[in-house]
């Protein structure tokens, strides 16, 4: 019988125990025997490891803060662009608003050509209510013309050039509006002042006025064309010897806040100066 | 030659007049920074030319304003007049001189502005303009003729050159 070798018993030896470690390992006991026999080196490595993220952290943090400054930078200039769009989108959103509001008052009276235009400037005189507005001759505007709002009448147009012109407002001193008023059916004239107040004229003390009665043009004189909301009466006053009535009237036009207009482009203005009587002072 | 940019100044300064300084009052009365801006150039000792500048800033506001033409034209060369005077007489006391013509200049100006308006026609309540227009108008103007004179001044030093002065 042939003697078994050393080398041969070694590769056995092996053999054998490489399948005892793959039994142990299928049977799940080697896991135990690996845990046990591991845990100091993890306990090891976790502590060499938590000291090296210590000493890196330690190391890098400067230039951690530098990097974050430059991202509280970035992110600033982010916001403050972010915040000018919604600026700029606020203010598109209230001229589109605007617009809007002045196309549906278009639209409610489709007999009426219009042409909307954006207020640029105001009459540098205190004394004068005029706005200048983006639109002039080049876009069919034509000296006369009336200019409303959504809310009623503004004015009209005063003086045109070929891409701007001014417009007179209904509380400029010089400006009169013949009027109609909605309750009382009596017609009247409505003046501006240099205080930018209007104030109702010429109506018969025979007349009852009342508080909140609606001034409405009439088309008398051939300025403006009728039936356009000018304002309401307030506080009517009656004098013992007077001839005609007085009261305030408040206009529906918020004048401070003017951004847009219509001109009423299809209306042409009658001038009867030459009818007029001139009357000896 | 750099006294040329005053020029396109009185342009900027009128488009900020209507844009700006018009929707700024008090009470109904505004400031007049062109008529600040006048003052203050014939106030610099070199500010000979201010006449072709009341003349230009006149043009331009005749364009933009209502008020008949020669209504500017008056108020701001009687103003140019007066801020010469005062630079010959008060030059060492430019602040006395400054306030001096902006409260006279505006006063002028806008007593102007009403009676040129009442020839025209229009009914306009003197106590009423004086209350609400005139006096605020004038404070307004007293009150930014400072800031204006150091702008206008500190230019001056930038548009005339140091020999040109001795």
């Amino acid at each position: 019988m042939k003697k078994i070798s050393a080398r041969q018993w070694l590769v056995f030896t092996v053999i054998l125990v490489a399948a005892g470690i793959l039994l142990l390992s299928i049977s799940g006991y080697l896991n135990v025997i690996i845990g046990k026999a591991a845990s100091p080196a993890v306990s090891v490595e976790s502590w060499v490891s938590t000291r090296y993220q210590a000493i890196y952290e330690f190391l890098t943090v400067p230039r951690d803060i530098n990097t974050l400054r430059q991202q509280n930078s970035a992110l600033q200039d982010e916001v403050s662009q972010l915040q000018s769009q919604v600026l700029e989108l606020q203010q598109q959103l209230n001229e589109s608003q605007i617009l809007y509001a002045l196309l549906d008052f278009a639209r409610s009276k489709p007999e009426n050509r219009y042409v909307a235009a954006s207020v640029i400037g105001r009459d540098p005189s205190p004394f004068l209510s005029y706005i200048i507005i983006d639109h002039g001759s080049d876009n069919g505007i034509r000296k006369g013309m009336p200019v409303v709002t959504q809310q009623g009448l503004v004015g009209k147009v005063d003086a045109v050039t070929a891409t701007a012109a001014r417009i007179q407002l209904i509380t400029d001193p010089g400006s009169e509006v013949n009027i109609t008023l909605k309750e009382a059916k009596t017609d009247g004239q409505v003046s501006g002042s240099v205080t930018g107040d209007l104030s109702l004229a010429r109506i018969s003390t025979s007349v009852d006025l009342t508080e909140g009665d609606l001034a409405i043009t009439n088309g008398l004189g051939g300025t403006y064309p009728s039936d356009i909301v000018v304002g309401q009466i307030l506080s009517p006053s009656k004098g013992e010897n007077d001839l005609f009535q007085k009261a305030a009237v408040q206009p529906v036009v918020d004048f401070s806040n003017l951004k847009a207009v219509l001109i009423i482009t299809n209306f042409t203005p009658v001038d009867i100066t030459p009818l007029v009587p001139e009357t000896s002072q | 030659m750099s006294e040329l940019l005053f020029y396109p100044i009185l342009v900027l300064l009128l488009i900020i007049q209507l844009a700006i300084v018009r929707y700024l009052p008090l009470f109904n009365g505004t400031a007049d920074i062109l008529l600040l801006w006048l003052a203050a150039w014939g106030l610099q000792n070199k500010g000979k030319h201010v006449w072709i500048g009341a003349i230009f800033a006149a043009v331009l506001l005749s364009f933009a304003s209502a008020v008949p033409w020669y209504a500017y034209f008056v108020t701001y060369l009687i103003l140019a007049l007066m801020s010469r005077l005062m630079n010959r007489h008060f030059w060492h006391n430019p602040l006395i001189a400054l306030l001096f013509v902006v409260f006279f200049g505006s006063l002028l100006e806008y007593i102007i502005q009403f009676v040129v308006l009442l020839v025209q026609g229009i009914s306009i309540n003197f106590l009423e303009s004086l209350k609400f227009i005139i006096v605020p108008s004038t404070f307004l103007n007293l009150l930014l003729a400072i800031p204006v004179y150091v702008i206008v001044s500190d230019m001056a030093q930038w548009v005339y050159p140091k020999e040109a002065d001795e």
